[in-house]
């Protein structure tokens, strides 16, 4: 016997994709979320904060029992501020859009193919001028660290082959995002024009009742950005690895634990003698490991919590320490609860909060170790449709 | 097999609560979910589209189009599922409290599945047009004409008696019976019965396979198709998966699948079946990239995976931060008093488009070279240094001695800290002879009186930009050099305006 319940909180807690395209329900649902986050940098007067607002609107439309059409859009508004002294900077406004569509087509019980159209609309603040530029923040402390960006046009497909009914699939996918290009720096109006994004996926996946389990590969490649028309960077393929587990325990809790790892190819930069695009010496990325185990739990009928803590690591760069290439380790770590409550009639409120923090080793310039503080916390209320 | 029952108890109160008064008295259930096109008849009212949440009364007839399906959660948590082209009624539902209460749904035609809940399972009847069904701990399914009725059963037991005879069958977990309008019943089946071991005449043969086998069914599998059920003479009963029938008929030798899975309480598409999961994480993954805000995880997931950092993030497009702590102009090669000048325009030369503040000009008057710097220093987060600016190369060697061995040239050199060293000279295309120079009438001493008209070649504005990784904390020099080659007669000079360097992240 499948344990519902159990299973129900532990997907809402870590099984759900990333990512648009998936189903929130048999129907669809809208969701708006408004989440939270500060950070400061001990020692010192440096901080932040960003709020981001997301309206999420999912929505499947059935063809057939086995076809169908799942909708998915995301609008967002974000506020983000910069308060450190010399450094501070704000933006406030629309984030850009993203709207998707996806096919999907259970063509047989072994081969279930899909596809999928994502588009990135430029709503979105894009140029930045002058102290704006300042609320750009670091990826680690806060969500977004782009406002805005161009017209993208991601297309892709894949299909899930059922190797057992219930336990074991692979899935494999490919896809393009061609994306468009657009203004990012207003003080130079330069025009910068992001290569197109090329993602594939292997994955393997077991199911029983009371495992769920999977092994993926992900590889990421891109073109060549150009500035202006000229050549500028090209980041080195990404190869990312995720391994991941849940165990039901009983009817109402769950354990579960994942772990990503990031490896990454050479950068190539522009330039100028060669006015070419050179690939490093060295391997100038970190790679990154990360870590997280959580337990779910269902604590009665309408109410569900689920805590995690997570930890990763940046590995320093191949770059020797007095290198102006060389970045040294981070490490990063975050506790956070949230817990759901579901109200009558379709309506589902949800909570979480988070503390944690990162430290960045020193270097040879910046002899102290940099230590930051972050503190989250979000709201979330959603409806079925 | 995904029963979910906790999460209904209670249901009544809440049908109580979003019901009209008129209605919520007489509230048995409700539609937890739909594949359109499904209605749904209360007693009494017009036939309505069902609507997800929609709540179902006693004396309600539920219908479902060839595409249609329905779920109703009943108050004690029990399930009926609906497949396409199929009709029930809810004659009865009383639910007081747990192994309380007594139901009976008719079947009217159909395919149809049903999950018990806490009532008394004595006390919930299944009628068919030829048949009752009695169910213990069950989910079964039923196949449904007013010729036959086909019931297999999943999970538990279920007891299958003619209406005509009052003949009782037990129909045992993984085994599935039909009985005709005659009473007839056929030999029970267990899962793994073969076609040919089926054997039976009346009403339909039916169709073994397990699970299991279903996934080498050698045989064509179609949607159920408007009007094909059980009066079609096939049957039954192999579940393609955990909540899907395959149904064959015998006269056309075709199978057809009636799904149920879409609609299964529960059921969430992405969370808990297998083929959902997978789609959903690898539609997850092939997104993620597609915008900014659309890689922001999810909340549920917001701390699940590390952070994308956007290549443009990487290569210091978005070069975060503002103006960096700078020195101002030193001259270190030269005096500054002869070399070296600030005005707001070089003769006839005003400021570029886009350009700000003063014209900065370096010259080499009377000397061999002559040298500016200017230091930034980073802050201890920024790695990406960003330089932006403008330049003019104007050399009054210009027009009497290009293409001779007094070719004047500027260079410009970026250090950094550690010891990297970028000459961006080509930036500027800088020397007499390399550059495409145009005239100028009229500039200012010292390379005024050199020729007619005081007459100089410049490169005209150009505008430079730089990039480079550097070490947080560090600093990063520039230095403008303006060469005097061969002679120091012809003087040269570098115009800068608006130079800015920041720190990106």
């Amino acid at each position: 016997m499948l344990k519902t319940s159990a299973w129900a909180l532990a997907c809402a807690a870590v099984l759900v994709a990333p990512g648009l395209a998936q189903g929130a329900g048999p129907k669809g649902e809208i969701a708006q979320q408004l989440n939270y986050k500060f950070w400061s940098l001990d020692g010192t007067a440096a901080e932040g904060w960003q709020a981001v607002a997301p309206l999420d609107l999912t929505y499947s439309v059935g063809f057939s029992a086995k076809t169908r059409l799942d909708f998915a859009a995301r609008a967002a508004w974000v506020v983000s501020e910069n308060l450190t002294p010399l450094d501070s900077g704000r933006v406030s406004g629309f984030s850009d859009t993203v709207a998707g569509v996806t096919l999907v087509m259970e063509a047989s019980p072994t081969f279930q193919p899909f596809i999928t159209l994502d588009l990135n609309i430029p709503t979105g603040i894009t140029a930045l001028k002058g102290s704006d530029k300042s609320a750009v923040m670091d990826p680690d402390l806060v969500d977004l660290v782009r406002f805005g960006e161009g017209f993208n046009v991601n297309l892709s497909a894949g299909a899930v082959f059922l190797i057992s009914e219930t336990s074991w699939s692979v899935t494999a996918a490919i896809g393009w995002n061609m994306r468009g290009a657009y203004v990012a720096d207003g003080d130079t109006g330069e025009l910068f024009d992001p290569g197109d994004q090329l993602t594939a996926l292997l994955r393997a996946q077991y199911l029983s009742d009371t495992i769920y389990g999977a092994v993926s590969v992900q590889y990421f490649d891109e073109d060549v950005s150009t500035i202006d028309g000229f050549d500028y960077f090209n980041p080195g393929d990404q190869i990312e690895v995720n391994a991941e587990i849940t165990y039901v325990l009983d009817e109402v809790q769950s354990v579960s634990a994942s772990v990503f790892y990031t490896t990454s190819g050479r950068n190539a930069y522009h330039n100028f003698f060669s006015d070419a695009v050179i690939e490093e010496n060295v391997d100038g990325n970190g790679d990154y490991v990360f870590g997280q185990i959580a337990y779910s739990r269902v604590l009665s009928e309408t109410v569900s919590a689920t805590i995690a803590a997570t930890y990763g690591v940046r590995t320093e760069n191949d770059y020797v320490a007095a290198d102006d290439l060389f970045i040294p380790s981070r490490s990063y770590w975050n506790i956070r609860a949230s817990a759901d409550w579901t109200l009558p009639g379709g309506w589902v409120l949800a909570g979480d909060v988070g503390y944690g923090g990162v430290h960045d080793d020193g270097t040879v310039l910046v002899p102290d170790d940099r230590d930051y503080e972050t503190i989250s916390a979000g709201l979330a209320l959603s409806y079925a449709l | 097999m995904i029963i979910s029952k906790s999460r209904f108890v209670g249901f009544a109160a809440l049908a109580l609560c979003l019901s009209s008064p008129a209605v919520a008295m007489e509230a048995v259930g409700r539609i937890d979910n739909l594949v359109p096109a499904a209605f749904h008849t209360p007693p009494g009212a017009e036939q309505m589209e069902a609507r997800h949440l929609d709540l179902v009364v006693r004396d309600e007839t539920l219908t479902t189009t060839d595409a249609g399906g329905l779920l109703i959660t009943f108050a004690d948590g029990s399930e009926l599922t609906l497949g396409p082209n199929s009709t029930a009624v809810i004659d009865e539902f009383v639910y007081p409290g747990p192994g309380q209460g007594n139901a009976t749904i008719e079947l009217v035609s159909g395919v149809f599945r049903f999950v018990s809940g806490q009532m008394d399972e004595a006390q919930v009847d299944i009628d068919t047009p030829v048949a009752s069904i009695g169910i213990r701990g069950t989910v079964i399914y039923a196949a449904v004409s007013q010729e036959a009725t086909v019931q297999v059963t999943q999970k538990g037991a279920a007891f299958v008696k003619s209406k005509l005879t009052g003949e009782i069958a037990e129909v045992e977990q993984g085994s599935a019976i039909s009985v005709n309008r005659q009473g007839q019943f056929s030999a029970k089946i267990p899962y793994g019965a073969s076609v040919d071991e089926a054997g039976l005449e009346t009403p339909a043969v039916m169709l073994g396979l397990v699970p299991e086998e279903v996934q080498t069914f050698p045989g064509e599998i179609e949607m159920l198709p408007s009007g094909a059920d059980a009066e079609a003479g096939g049957i039954v009963f192999a579940l393609a998966k955990p909540t899907d029938m395959l149904i064959h008929d015998r006269d056309t030798q075709r199978t057809y699948l009636a799904g149920f899975l879409l609609w299964e309480a529960g059921y969430q598409p992405g969370a808990l079946d297998q083929s959902s999961i997978a789609r959903s994480r690898a539609i997850g993954v092939m997104t993620r990239r597609t915008g900014a805000i659309g890689s922001a995880a999810p909340r549920a997931t917001r701390a699940a995976r590390p952070r994308d950092r956007g290549n443009d993030v990487i290569a210091g497009v978005l070069t975060g931060g503002g103006e960096l702590q700078q020195s101002d102009w030193v001259v270190t090669l030269g005096n500054a008093s002869i070399h070296y000048s600030e005005t707001a325009n070089y003769g006839p030369i005003g400021l570029p488009e886009g350009g700000a503040g003063p014209i900065i000009a370096l010259n080499n008057s009377g000397v061999p070279e002559t040298a500016m710097v200017k230091t930034f220093t980073m802050g201890a987060g920024q790695r990406v240094f960003s330089l932006s600016g403008f330049a003019n190369f104007v050399t009054s060697e210009f027009p009497r001695f290009v293409g001779s061995q007094y070719n004047d040239t500027v260079r410009v050199i970026l250090t950094t800290q550690s010891g990297q060293q970028i000459d961006i000279t080509d930036l500027f295309t800088a020397s007499v002879n390399g550059s495409n120079l145009t005239s100028v009438l009229g500039v200012p001493s010292p390379l005024a009186g050199q020729n007619v008209g005081d007459e100089a070649g410049q490169t005209g504005w150009r505008r430079f930009l730089q990039r480079l990784r550097v070490a947080p904390g560090s600093t990063v020099t520039i230095e403008v050099r303006v060469q005097n080659v061969s002679d120091t007669a012809l003087p040269s000079t570098l115009l800068i305006n608006n130079v800015n360097g920041s720190g990106g992240r």
